[in-house]
């Protein structure tokens, strides 16, 4: 998403110096596409992806403008009515606060903890390659699975999390910890976090890699403290590695589905506490649940065009002053 | 030199000191272990398990037999399902990865007038929320004969993954000197002599990257699975296995099965693969 900094002139001048000077000798009159093969290598992949990407997206801002269920004809142009209504909506307040939460507490996690394992990890020994495997495992399995596990788990008759909680002496701390409005949310950050963390892990560990042995060394050498080391020299050269985690986790939260939705179904349960954007949209989008199909497939259509239109300017803002941390530290 | 002399008396204290802090690590690093292999372990040892033997007690232990407990019922129920995704996921995968290498290619290599405008353009496909262009994009694939079709799917995994394939490629082949394709360009390779010469080649840790990072994508997919594919018998393994424990009458011995079943195979490439996807992830070709 950076503008590669260093790019260099004649990466630039390579292309355009072909229909220039020497190649308009041999042939003075050739057609752009002769002239410029790799518009033909480009192509078919940019008119599928206008087909089956681009135009759904101008759609979707097109049809949020109207009073449309979804199925049979289109209703009536209401303009911005849809997006008038969201203004007011508590549900849909509630699921991007809850989305907020979600993303404020995975911050905190990662740049304590998966940042501390990271660090706990950054050394070369066949155990840590062992461990960095097991860490980043969850990442690559399937969402579905995850959720189903874990409510199995989290089941306050047939789980195990309780019974564990009495057995190490944390009696008191058992819940029925999804249909309790006040923890199922925990949980959803809980799950979250165990699916992710092993990605800022990695992430972290490809920063750390860049800082080099000998300056921390040199810094501990010269009475520096642990602690300062680390807040003064490892942490500010982990700056592009924070741009990516946060920059990740943002676009990732945002957009979360299929685990919360395993998790606490399309209303959120219980009682709405789990429910994010994500599955708040997919809710209004397809109805909640077979019982109650009604779907309002333009207000949902309104509440994507907002999240886009939030993402994209939120992250293009996260970035640039990451990216001038960045700068700014190096 | 001062300072380090300053230090040097000090070293039984410190070495201590250093072994208390390796111990406290270890734990920390053993509870955290504890706390990612507990639900693999879940899922295995109860998926294995007979139903009568699965309760509050017995969550811990072993199974008791080698029946499979719910293995037999959750593969064949799902077994079809298994194979959609297969069929799904592989050929999306191999497109959608060189799909990326051709566009990382000429977006890093062959720019033109505008082709950053559209790389940024590309990119923000990577904020939308695809639950709400979902039905203009059925709508879409019904026009041109798409819907439904298991090839439909694949087509629109092999879309949808253009943003995060081409920016991949793209900055892992900025990386390739120009020097080296001005020199190719000199000895006349062209646009698909140069591609095949010099960038493939060059490029298998990102085909890793990118291959693995699409393939776990792409398999682990719930959404597009569940809307695109209308028909049961047609729809990949995430979608079955929702069903599968949505059912009033849950038996967690078959979930769980069905859920290893559904883990696996995203789990074995990991295995398989998985040095080198960290170290490509490590090595950079995921930065941007």
């Amino acid at each position: 998403m950076r503008s590669p900094g260093g790019n260099s002139p004649s990466r630039a001048a390579l292309p355009s110096a072909l229909p220039g000077d020497s190649a308009g000798l041999h042939q003075p009159k050739r057609r752009s596409w002769e002239r410029r093969p790799h518009l033909w290598f480009i192509l078919p992949a940019l008119v599928a992806y206008g087909i089956l990407f681009i135009y759904p997206t101008i759609r979707s801002f097109y049809l949020s403008l109207f009073d449309w269920t979804g199925i049979g004809p289109i209703g009536k142009m209401v303009w911005l009515a849809n997006f008038k209504e969201l203004l007011h909506d508590e549900r849909f307040r509630k699921a991007a606060w809850n989305s907020t939460k979600l993303f404020a507490v995975i911050f905190v996690l990662q740049n304590t903890v998966s940042l501390g394992l990271a660090m706990m990890l950054n050394r070369r020994s066949p155990m840590t390659h062992v461990y960095r495997a097991i860490i980043f495992l969850p990442v690559v399995m399937s969402a579905v699975a995850t959720g189903i596990i874990w409510v199995l788990m989290l089941d306050p008759i047939i789980g195990i999390v309780n019974p564990v909680l009495r057995d190490i002496g944390l009696g008191s701390l058992q819940q029925e910890w999804q249909a309790d409005p006040k923890w199922a949310m925990k949980t959803v950050y809980l799950v979250q976090f165990w699916q992710w963390n092993g990605m800022a892990v990695v992430l972290y560990l490809a920063g750390l890699q860049n800082v080099p042995e000998d300056l921390r060394h040199a810094a501990l050498i010269d009475g520096a403290k642990r602690w300062q080391v680390f807040r003064d020299v490892t942490f500010p050269m982990l700056a592009p590695a924070f741009t990516i985690v946060t920059a990740l986790s943002f676009i990732l939260i945002f957009r979360a589905f299929d685990l919360i939705y395993v998790l606490g179904g399309s209303t959120g349960a219980p009682d709405g506490a789990t429910l994010v954007i994500g599955v708040l949209i997919y809710g209004e989008a397809f109805g909640t649940s077979s019982f109650n199909a009604a779907t309002r497939m333009s207000y949902a259509m309104a509440e994507g065009v907002t999240l886009f239109v939030f993402l994209a300017g939120m992250s293009g803002l996260l970035i640039r002053v990451l990216g001038r941390r960045e700068e700014a530290l190096q | 030199m001062a300072s380090v002399a300053a230090h040097l008396p000090a070293t039984p204290h410190r070495r201590r000191k250093i072994r208390l802090g390796r111990i406290v690590l270890m734990a920390v690093l053993l509870l955290a272990m504890a706390f990612y292999l507990m639900p693999v372990y879940v899922m295995l040892m109860n998926g294995l398990k007979d139903k009568s033997y699965m309760t509050l007690h017995d969550m811990w232990k072993l199974p008791r037999d080698l029946s499979g407990g719910g293995f037999g019922y959750a593969w064949d129920a799902l077994r079809p399902n298994l194979g959609n995704s297969f069929k799904m996921a592989i050929p999306a995968t191999v497109i959608s990865a060189i799909i990326g290498a051709i566009n990382g290619y000429l977006f890093s290599k062959w720019k033109f007038r505008g082709s950053d405008v559209i790389f940024i353009l590309i990119l923000f496909g990577m904020f939308i929320p695809y639950q709400s262009i979902l039905i203009p994009l059925i709508e879409t694939l019904q026009e041109i004969g798409l819907y439904g079709k298991w090839y439909g799917l694949v087509a629109v995994h092999v879309i949808y993954g253009i943003p995060v394939t081409s920016l991949v490629f793209r900055n892992y082949f900025s990386n390739v000197p120009n020097e080296l394709v001005e020199a190719a360009r000199i000895d006349g390779a062209g646009i698909i002599g140069i591609f095949r010469q010099i960038m493939l080649p060059l490029s298998a840790p990102a085909f890793v990257v990118v291959g693995i990072f699409q393939f776990t994508n792409i398999w682990n997919d719930f959404l597009f699975g569940v809307t695109v594919v209308f028909d049961p018998r047609n729809q990949p393994i995430t979608v079955a296995l929702n069903n599968l424990s949505g059912t009033n009458s849950v038996d967690w011995t078959v979930v769980m099965a069905g859920a290893v079943v559904a883990a696996l195979p995203t789990l074995v490439v990991y295995i398989l693969l998985g040095r080198f996807f960290i170290r490509g992830l490590l090595a950079g070709s995921m930065k941007g």
